[in-house]
């Protein structure tokens, strides 16, 4: 391990995104912020090896001292001294995301979710897709075009 | 002479479903490009998947999820056994369908016949994709569950999202001790097997033979052996774990049937191309022999009754 610790003084890791409809990202990176259960975790190269659960929510990329910001859905993640894996069911950067798309799930979802007479697996399928779509608005309204925060803003105000 | 008149008429329906089999290979070759893209793209998550669930189980040999424990059953129980079966919606593929049928049959004899010599009850019920399947199956008499249909066409992450749900469910309320996956393999572009593996509980053996080839040690994070923590516990870790696993094993077994069933039929309908051009040909030759001698009987004729006149 001696020339792992060594190593590990490195300035960069390589990540890795995998979801089941393409290869998202890879390459090396200085820092990655990603979402897991109970809150933000910040990685940096030479990060002991551990094994995290991510919820949907919005994963920070540092590449070459650029700062790029991602959605990430449900999903995990293996960290390792050199390297992170991030194995999740979708992920979108905010200039892919269909902004009506986005907000008519989150409307449907929250109406689920509402619904009483559901029972309660649905509500909570209800509750997993408004959480979805409320990250990709979330990331769009921080981090989108202007094009799609203004598509955002019409919508609110209608 | 009738003879001629047959043969035309044998070489128009020739041509014609010749036609008709290009046509499908055409289809079947677009089709099969398109899986392949998709198959391409999944491989790598679903493989990831695996490997994690390798891995992890490799370092903690104790872990007690119910996602990974077996269950022990005395004798008199039951055994309760989900098969999650995929076939096409059409035939004319080849044997794709027949073998997987064959392989789901053999293994759920197999398993039965090993119970009862065990002391111990089976039931068992068939989840079918594919009509082709479904159809057959019932037929041959076996329990399958006649509300489950499901499009085996184009599959997406949702739908095969859906199935783990139910897969989940059943599992954890006990309706399921063991829930199998039967589907075709692609080991190359000609070679399709039908594999069966057990989907829960977690079999690693079975993990290790999904992989594609050479895939085992790719992409790895972690190094072997090395000491795991889990964030924020284990038990959510591998909740989301078995999540993804099985959502990425369902997809790309999903995915994997679709583009070995279009392969399957691609290589039927060539070979049906094929052989319907070579018998075009021989149809021919027999048509242009059967005119030829049309002709000489006609001349003969003609000669013969030229020199009764003189």
């Amino acid at each position: 391990m001696s020339e792992g610790i060594e190593k590990s003084t490195a300035k960069t890791m390589m990540l890795e995104v995998v979801t089941p409809y393409h290869h998202f990202f890879e390459g090396k990176v200085e820092a990655v912020v990603l979402s897991a259960l109970d809150g933000e975790l910040g990685i940096l190269p030479g990060h002991a090896p551990v094994v995290v659960a991510l919820t949907p929510g919005i994963t920070h990329v540092t590449v070459n001292g650029k700062h790029r910001y991602a959605v990430m859905m449900e999903g995990f993640a293996e960290i390792g001294p050199f390297m992170t894996v991030v194995v999740c069911n979708a992920a979108e950067w905010p200039e892919n995301i269909d902004v009506e798309r986005a907000q008519a799930a989150y409307e449907r979802a929250i109406n689920r979710y509402r619904d009483e007479t559901q029972n309660p697996q649905e509500r909570i399928y209800a509750r997993n897709s408004m959480r979805r779509a409320k990250m990709r608005l979330q990331l769009v309204a921080d981090h989108g075009t202007e094009e799609q925060m203004k598509k955002l803003r019409d919508m609110h105000t209608v | 002479m009738e003879q001629l008149f047959d043969i035309k008429k044998r070489i128009r329906s020739v041509d014609q479903i010749g036609q008709l089999t290009r046509a499908m290979q055409l289809v079947s070759a677009a089709k099969m490009r398109k899986s392949k893209a998709q198959l391409a793209q999944v491989l790598p998550f679903f493989s990831l998947c695996a490997e994690s669930m390798l891995e992890i189980q490799r370092s903690n040999r104790d872990i007690d999820n119910p996602y990974f424990r077996l269950r022990k059953k005395k004798l008199g129980e039951t055994w309760k056994i989900g098969y999650f079966i995929l076939t096409g919606d059409q035939g004319l593929a080849g044997a794709y369908n027949h073998n997987v049928i064959r392989i789901s049959e053999d293994h759920i004899r197999g398993k039965i016949l090993d119970n009862v010599n065990k002391g111990l009850k089976t039931e068992y019920t068939l989840y079918v994709f594919g009509n082709v399947g479904r159809e057959k199956l019932a037929r041959d008499g076996y329990f399958v569950d006649k509300e489950f249909s499901f499009p085996i066409s184009e599959p997406t992450y949702y739908e095969a999202r859906a199935v783990a749900d139910t897969i989940r469910h059943k599992y954890m309320a006990g309706e399921f001790d063991l829930v199998y996956l039967v589907y075709t393999k692609m080991e190359s572009s000609i070679n399709m097997k039908p594999i069966i593996t057990r989907v829960v509980p977690v079999n690693t053996d079975a993990l290790v033979a999904i992989l594609p080839n050479g895939t085992n040690d790719a992409g790895m994070a972690l190094e072997k052996g090395a000491a795991l923590t889990y964030h924020p516990n284990p038990e959510d870790v591998f909740s989301f774990l078995i999540d993804t696993y099985l959502n990425a094993m369902l997809y790309g077994a999903l995915v994997e049937a679709y583009a070995s069933e279009q392969t399957a039929r691609m290589m039927a309908m060539d070979n049906a191309t094929q052989s319907a051009d070579d018998m075009l040909k021989d149809l021919t030759l027999k048509s242009n022999q059967a005119r030829q001698s049309k002709i000489t009987t006609e001349l003969i004729e003609l000669v013969n009754g030229a020199n009764q006149v003189q």
